[in-house]
C-alpha cells in the first residue's frame, strides 16, 4: 500500500505510534548521532548523515545478559520486550537485520535476538543526500529501497511524503492515513530516486573480489595493505553485520559481549596456539569473511556498503580500496608461520 | 522454542584422576527424562559450564553405546578448567550440547582402523573406541596407537589393558624420549615416529588422530608420504577457542567453516581444500 503524507500528518503518525509503541529514532546527542528512545517528536531528525552507531546495538546488545544463576539455579533472562517501532532507519540498515538474520535465525534460533526482531517494527526513511563513503547500490540496496522494512517512507520534498508499506503491519500503519498515490507522485518519487543514485560516487563491482580474495590468500600484498592498522577494532564495532561476541561469566550471570576478528584474544587458545595471531591475519579475517566465507554460504556479501567503517577509521582505511587493490593474480605466497 | 544457550544442570557422580593434571568427570543430568534421551555421536562435544567462573568446550570421552552417563577428560590449563579440577562428587554444574559433526561412522564401518592419540588427544578417541568395541562386528581390525610425554601422563592406564586383550584389537603405546621408567614395556620415541616404524598398511583402513597440534601435522605427512594414506583415509580433529559452539560468535571461523559447527572432525582433504590457515 501507497500513502501520501503532507508533514503534519506524518507528525502525527509517529506521535500516535509513541503513544503505543517504545520509539526508538535518531537524535542529536552532543553533536553525535544516535538511535535512541524517544519520547517527543521535535528530539527525532528529519534530514541526517546515517547515524554513528548501526541499530544492531538494538537485536545485539554490545553488552546483554543470557541468564543468571543463583547457587546452581539458572534464571533465564526476561526476554518479553515491549512493541518497538525503529523510527527513521535507512535502507542500508534494513538490510543488515536480514543479514543478520541468516545468523541468528538459522537452525539453531537465537531467541535473544529472535524476540527483539519479532517485536520491532521498522520504518524506514529513504535516503535523498547520501555521503561520500556511502555505496550501498553496490550491495544489492539503494538509497530508496524497502528491503527489510515494514514501512518506507520517501521524502518527496516541499513537505510532501511518500510512504509504502512491506509488510502487513506496515500496512495497518498506513491505513486511512493522507491520500492516494497518482501517477505524478509515482514519476517525482522515481526521478528523486534516480538523482540520489547517481549521487552515489562510490561504484564497485564485489564480484570481483571473490576471486581475488580466492587467489590472493598467501599474498604478500596483506601484510602492505595491515601496515596501518592498529588492531582498534572500530570498523568491526560500528558496522551493522559484524555480529562476533564474546560470552563471560560476571557477578551473578552470564553475559555476552561484542568482539571482533581485529584483537588477538579472540582466536588466543589457553595453550597459547592462535591461528591469527599476526595483524595480517587478523585483518584479512573480516575481508575474507565479509566478501569471500559468508558469500559461499550464504549467497551475498556480508556488507550493506553503509560506509561507516570507513568513515571511521581513525587510521582512513578505504576498504574498497584494499580490495580493489588486491592483485587479481597470486602473488609470492607468504606462507604464515 | 529452546534457549541455545542454556545449560543443563547435571551433577557430578565420580571423578577420577587420570594424571596429575587431568581428571575424568562423569556427570548425569538432574533431568532424568533428559537423561534418557540425551544421544551424540563419538566425536562430538559439549560446553561445560562452572556457574561464575565460565564455559568450555570438552569432548564427550564416553560412548553413546554406554547411555546412563557422560563423560569428559580435562586437562588443568585455565580458568574454567582449574574450577573443573577443584569440583568434589556431588556438585553442580552446567552441560549444554552435544555439538559438532561427529565421526563419520558409516564412512568406518567395515574397515580397518588405525587410531593414532598423543596426551588428552585420546579422549575423544575413546569415545570411538568404546563405540567400535561394543558394535565389533561392524569393524575391522583396531589398531590403537597412543604416547604421552611420560609414563606418569598416559590417561585411561586401567582401560588400556582392557581394550589390549579386546578381539582383534593391537595396541602400542609409547612414551617420549627420557619420559620412560623402568618397568616400561612399550615403545620409547615420538608418536609419529612409531607409527611409521609400525606402517599400518593403508589397504581398507582408515586413519583417525587426536593430539597436540604438531603432532597431528607430522601424522598427516607421515602417513600420506611413504606410508602411502590418501587424504580421504585421513580423521583428524581440530581444536579452535570457541564460545557459542553453534556458528554464532563467530570466533572459530576457518575458511568457509565453522570448527564447531562444521567440525570438529574433518578428513585430511577437507582441510586441504579449506586452503591454508591450519
Ligand atoms: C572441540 C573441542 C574439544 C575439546 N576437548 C577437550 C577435552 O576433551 N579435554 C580437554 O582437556 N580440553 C579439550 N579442549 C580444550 C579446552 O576447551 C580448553 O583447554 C579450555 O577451553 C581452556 O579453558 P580455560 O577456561 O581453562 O582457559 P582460559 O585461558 O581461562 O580460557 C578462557 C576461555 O577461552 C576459551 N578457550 C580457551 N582455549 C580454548 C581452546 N583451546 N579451545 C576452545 N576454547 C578455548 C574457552 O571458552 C575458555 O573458557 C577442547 C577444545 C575444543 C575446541
Ligand atoms: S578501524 Fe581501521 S585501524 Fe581500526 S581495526 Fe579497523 S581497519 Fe584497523
Ligand atoms: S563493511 Fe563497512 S560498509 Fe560494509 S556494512 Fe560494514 S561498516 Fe558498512
Ligand atoms: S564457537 Fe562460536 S562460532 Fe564456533
Amino acid at each position: 500500500m501507497k500513502r501520501l503524507l503532507k508533514k503534519e500528518e506524518l507528525n502525527r503518525l509517529l506521535l500516535g505510534l509513541m503513544k503505543e509503541y517504545d520509539v526508538i529514532a535518531p537524535i542529536d546527542e552532543e553533536g553525535l548521532i544516535l538511535f535512541r528512545p524517544v519520547t517527543k517528536v521535535e528530539q527525532v531528525l528529519w534530514d541526517y548523515p546515517n547515524s554513528l552507531k548501526p541499530v544492531k546495538e538494538f537485536f545485539l546488545p554490545p553488552r546483554e545478559v543470557l541468564f543468571q544463576f543463583k547457587r546452581g539455579k539458572v534464571q533465564p533472562a526476561n526476554l518479553s520486550l515491549k512493541k518497538r517501532v525503529i523510527w527513521g532507519v535507512r535502507p542500508c540498515d534494513a538490510r543488515s537485520l536480514l543479514l543478520l538474520d541468516k545468523v541468528f535465525l538459522d537452525s539453531t534460533q537465537d531467541v535473544y535476538y529472535r524476540e527483539k526482531r519479532k517485536s520491532t517494527l521498522l520504518v524506514g526513511l529513504s535516503c535523498n543526500h547520501p555521503e561520500k563513503s556511502c555505496f550501498c547500490t553496490s550491495f544489492a540496496s539503494g538509497p530508496h529501497h524497502k528491503e527489510g522494512m515494514d514501512l518506507l517512507i520517501a521524502d518527496l520534498e516541499e513537505g510532501i511524503f511518500l510512504l509504502e508499506s512491506n509488510s502487513p503491519e506496515g500496512e495497518q500503519l498506513l491505513k486511512g492515513r493522507g491520500k492516494e498515490v497518482n501517477k505524478i507522485d509515482e514519476k517525482i518519487r522515481t526521478k528523486i530516486k534516480e538523482k540520489t543514485e547517481r549521487k552515489i560516487e562510490r561504484k564497485l563491482k564485489p564480484s570481483q573480489f571473490l576471486e581475488r580474495l580466492t587467489n590472493g590468500f598467501d599474498s604478500s600484498y596483506w601484510e602492505k595493505a595491515s601496515r596501518q592498522c592498529i588492531s582498534c577494532g572500530i570498523c568491526r564495532y560500528l558496522c551493522p553485520t559484524c555480529h562476533c561476541f564474546d560470552i563471560a561469566d560476571e557477578e551473578g550471570e552470564r553475559v555476552r559481549f561484542w568482539d571482533g576478528c581485529s584483537f588477538r584474544n579472540f582466536t588466543k587458545m589457553t595453550s597459547g596456539e592462535n591461528p591469527r595471531f599476526g595483524k595480517r591475519e587478523r585483518f584479512k579475517q573480516w575481508y575474507y569473511h565479509k566478501f569471500g566465507y559468508f558469500k559461499e554460504n550464504h549467497g551475498v556479501f556480508l556488507c550493506v556498503g553503509c560506509g561507516r567503517c570507513l568513515r571511521n577509521c581513525p587510521v582512513k582505511i578505504d576498504f574498497s580500496e584494499v580490495l580493489q587493490q588486491l592483485p587479481a593474480q597470486a602473488q609470492t605466497p607468504a606462507r604464515e608461520g | 522454542m529452546e534457549n541455545i544457550y542454556l545449560p543443563h544442570s547435571a551433577i557430578v557422580k565420580e571423578i577420577i584422576s587420570e594424571t596429575a593434571d587431568i581428571k575424568t568427570f562423569r556427570l548425569t543430568f538432574e533431568d532424568e527424562r533428559l537423561q534418557k534421551s540425551f544421544t551424540y555421536l563419538a566425536g562430538q562435544f559439549v560446553e561445560f559450564s562452572v556457574y561464575g567462573v565460565g564455559e568450555a568446550p570438552f569432548c564427550l570421552a564416553s560412548s553413546p553405546t554406554r547411555p546412563g552417563q557422560i563423560e569428559c577428560t580435562i586437562k588443568k590449563m585455565g580458568k574454567v578448567t582449574q574450577a573443573i579440577h577443584d569440583l568434589e562428587v556431588g556438585d553442580q554444574v552446567g552441560i549444554r550440547g552435544p555439538y559438532g559433526n561427529g565421526f563419520p561412522l558409516k564412512e568406518l564401518r567395515g574397515k580397518n582402523l588405525v587410531l593414532v592419540g598423543g596426551g588428552i588427544g585420546l579422549a575423544p578417541l575413546r569415545s570411538l573406541i568404546q563405540n567400535v568395541l561394543d558394535k565389533r562386528d561392524e569393524y575391522g581390525d583396531v589398531l590403537i596407537i597412543y604416547g604421552a610425554k611420560s609414563t606418569e601422563e598416559l590417561v585411561y592406564q586401567k582401560e588400556l589393558e582392557e581394550w589390549e586383550n579386546s578381539p582383534r584389537v593391537k595396541m602400542v603405546l609409547t612414551v617420549d624420549p627420557g619420559g620412560e621408567d623402568q618397568k616400561w614395556q612399550g615403545e620409547i620415541g615420538f608418536v609419529p615416529t612409531i607409527l611409521e616404524k609400525v606402517n599400518p598398511s593403508p589397504d581398507n583402513r582408515m586413519l583417525i588422530t587426536c593430539g597436540p597440534p604438531i603432532m597431528i601435522r607430522y601424522v598427516l605427512l607421515g602417513a600420506t608420504g611413504e606410508m602411502g594414506y590418501r587424504p580421504q583415509q585421513i580423521i583428524t580433529t581440530l581444536e579452535m577457542k570457541m564460545k557459542c559452539g553453534l556458528g554464532k560468535c563467530g570466533r572459530c571461523n576457518i575458511g568457509r567453516v565453522y570448527i564447531c559447527k562444521d567440525g570438529p572432525v574433518f578428513t585430511y582433504q577437507q582441510l586441504k581444500d579449506l586452503g591454508n590457515e591450519f
